[in-house]
């Protein structure tokens, strides 16, 4: 095989180590990158730099923030008894994109998973019941519609059931197997206003 | 369904019924698959036959069909396996017509990468959307192993049946699939966690994959109950035409868990009173994955007590119940495949059989002995296979 330069190779092999970035792919930004201009290229490497230094999860509800807490959970004109719960912070942000949605949310930092050994002491259960004290009156559990966000919404539904609170559940229009990030938003929208009772 | 149960068919007015269309595959190309290394096939949309000498690669031919209309061979071999030795990868396509449509299919697999698969040359990630185009059913020398095999030879035969009648099932076995290898995961982390200290952790979190795999688990039971209740009534009466005698041949679903009630409630009280056994066990052992068919022959199981002509009777019975119950749900009877037939039957069951022959669909059947072959005037197409080379024989013999 063609060997290059050695920075350029580990660039390659940095980006090969990104989600859904294979070898090809990674050496077509690599030869975009060394094709940018120098500011260009400082851009891109301070951006990544910022999220790293910047960014930090919110301790109420640990979407990913600048602020402390987040601006969703800083919003007062947001409705405080709802609260929707999804797995990662990015299903915050297809969720907020479909502009429905006004009340707060709570990101469970993954599902249910016991093949990759995510058991309940992993996600932010307890987080979660100890904020339902403070005026929530409905949950609404978006975890995706596979077989583990669909185990981890029978958790929680068990988890909600002691406390007196309403639990609903995004409509299943969503299609089997996507995840919530890929899903568009009209369905979103849909999913939100049809959302069941559990 | 109730007015169908005591009905007797006799084999010839089972296809009496006019089927709109018909489906059927008009050519098939072959690349490196088994001992076809590279060949084309014109097919007639009624009776072909093809005849060559044993090991020549007629049945390679058959599961080169059997693979275009599910991705699976019909003797339970691995890609791997189908792939020609030294080859890099295989390749089939088919055009034909379904449902009035034509349908063209490609399909290839390298080892190592995802299969590929293409209809009407559009890229399609799901299997589920193959199944929706042609229909098949294979009868063969491997199909005694229905009888004499491990349940999971009968539970793939009820799988890529049903699979062929309701595509979706496809992604319920899947979903089944999912949870069982997460429950099993958990399964396997608490017992040992139980064997050391004697008590469970984190039993709430068992209790949700019991639940969703009551859930699903019910699904598959449900579709499996359905087609085999339509499937079992056929099947004695092809059986009764077959074999003139009165022993019924009668299939039994033996589902797993057994239950007074199929409710998802029942489901999931039974695998909490069984907590302690599949803890110990540390995988599910209740479920649709240990589902079963039993077979009898006038109240004789037939594993233990029937000849083997008498189990190849039955389970071309069976098989021409899935070819009639296929015709039944879909509108039209899906491709049949009868892999060296005429070696395996006495000249009455292949009178029987012939008279079938000239009213389904398409048919494909081989034999190595062309003076075999019986009623040689249905078949419209004659193929002969030579070492891993397809040759046109002619309409006529
Ligand atoms: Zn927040």
């Amino acid at each position: 095989m063609f060997k290059s330069a050695q920075s350029v190779e580990r660039l390659i092999a940095e980006l090969t180590r990104l989600p859904g970035i294979g070898r090809k792919t990674a050496q077509r930004l690599t030869f975009w990158i060394l094709k940018m201009k120098k500011d260009d290229a400082a851009r891109l490497a301070q951006a990544i730099l910022d999220v790293k230094e910047k960014v930090r999860r919110c301790s109420i509800c640990s979407n990913i923030t600048e602020t402390e807490p987040c601006h969703i959970c800083l919003d007062s004109k947001r409705d405080r008894t709802t609260v929707c719960v999804v797995e990662e912070a990015n299903d915050v942000l297809a969720l907020e994109k479909s502009g429905e949605y006004r009340g707060l949310y709570h990101v469970l930092e993954g599902a249910l998973s016991p093949l990759d050994g995510i058991g309940p002491e992993k996600l932010r259960f307890k987080e979660l019941v100890d904020r339902i004290g403070s005026g929530v009156k409905e949950v609404i559990i978006a975890t995706n519609p596979n077989v583990e966000g669909e185990a981890t919404a029978v958790y929680i539904s068990k988890l909600m059931k002691p406390l007196r609170v309403k639990v609903t559940r995004i409509a299943r229009g969503l299609p089997v197997g996507s995840d919530l990030e890929y899903a568009d938003q009209s369905t979103l929208s849909k999913a939100l206003q049809g959302r069941q009772e559990f | 369904m109730g007015s169908r149960r005591f009905q007797r068919h006799s084999v010839c007015d089972v296809f009496r019924v006019n089927y709109i269309h018909g489906v059927n595959l008009s050519n098939v190309r072959l690349n490196q698959f088994r001992n076809l290394a590279a060949a084309e096939v014109q097919l007639s949309p009624k009776a072909n036959l093809i005849f060559g000498s044993n090991g020549a690669g007629k049945s390679n031919l058959l599961e080169a069909i059997y693979y275009l209309c599910t991705a699976k061979s019909f003797r339970g071999a691995s890609d791997d396996e189908m792939k020609a030795r030294d080859a890099e990868f295989f390749r089939l396509e088919g055009d034909g017509k379904a449902a009035g449509q034509s349908v063209r299919i490609e399909i290839a697999y390298k080892p190592g990468e995802k299969k590929r698969l293409k209809i009407n040359d559009v890229a399609e990630p799901r299997v589920s959307s193959l199944y929706e185009q042609f229909r098949v059913v294979s009868f063969g020398p491997d199909d005694v192993e229905l009888v004499y095999g491990a349940p999971s030879v009968r539970r793939r035969f009820l799988d890529i049946s049903i699979a062929q009648i309701e595509p979706l099932y496809i992604s319920l076995l899947w979903e089944y699939k999912k949870t069982l290898a997460q429950r099993n995961a958990l399964l396997r982390d608490l017992g040992e966690a139980y064997e050391s200290l004697g008590a469970i952790e984190y039993e709430e979190s068992l209790e949700v994959w019991d639940e969703k795999l009551a859930s699903v688990g019910l699904a598959v039971h449900d579709a499996r109950r359905r087609f085999l209740r339509s499937v079992s009534d056929l099947a004695s009466g092809y059986h009764q035409s077959l074999t003139n005698m009165d022993g019924d041949f009668v299939m039994e679903y033996s589902i797993s868990p057994r239950l007074d009630d199929y409710s998802q409630c029942a489901f999931a009280e039974k695998l909490k009173s069984r907590r302690r056994r599949e803890l110990m066990m540390r995988q599910s052992m209740y479920g649709p994955h240990r589902d079963d068919i039993t077979f009898s022959i006038g109240r004789s199981d037939c594993r233990s007590f029937a000849s083997r002509g008498q189990v190849k009777t039955a389970t071309l019975a069976l098989k021409l119940a899935v070819v009639e119950h296929i015709g039944n749900v879909c509108g039209e009877p899906p491709i049949l495949l009868l892999d060296e037939i005429y070696s395996d039957f006495d000249r009455a069951r292949l009178d029987a059989v012939s008279g079938l022959l000239s009213s389904m669909s398409q048919v494909l059947v081989t034999t190595s002995k062309l003076e075999e072959a019986r009623d040689l005037t249905i078949f419209d197409n004659i193929l002969m296979v030579e070492s891993g080379k397809v040759a046109l024989h002619g309409t006529h013999l």
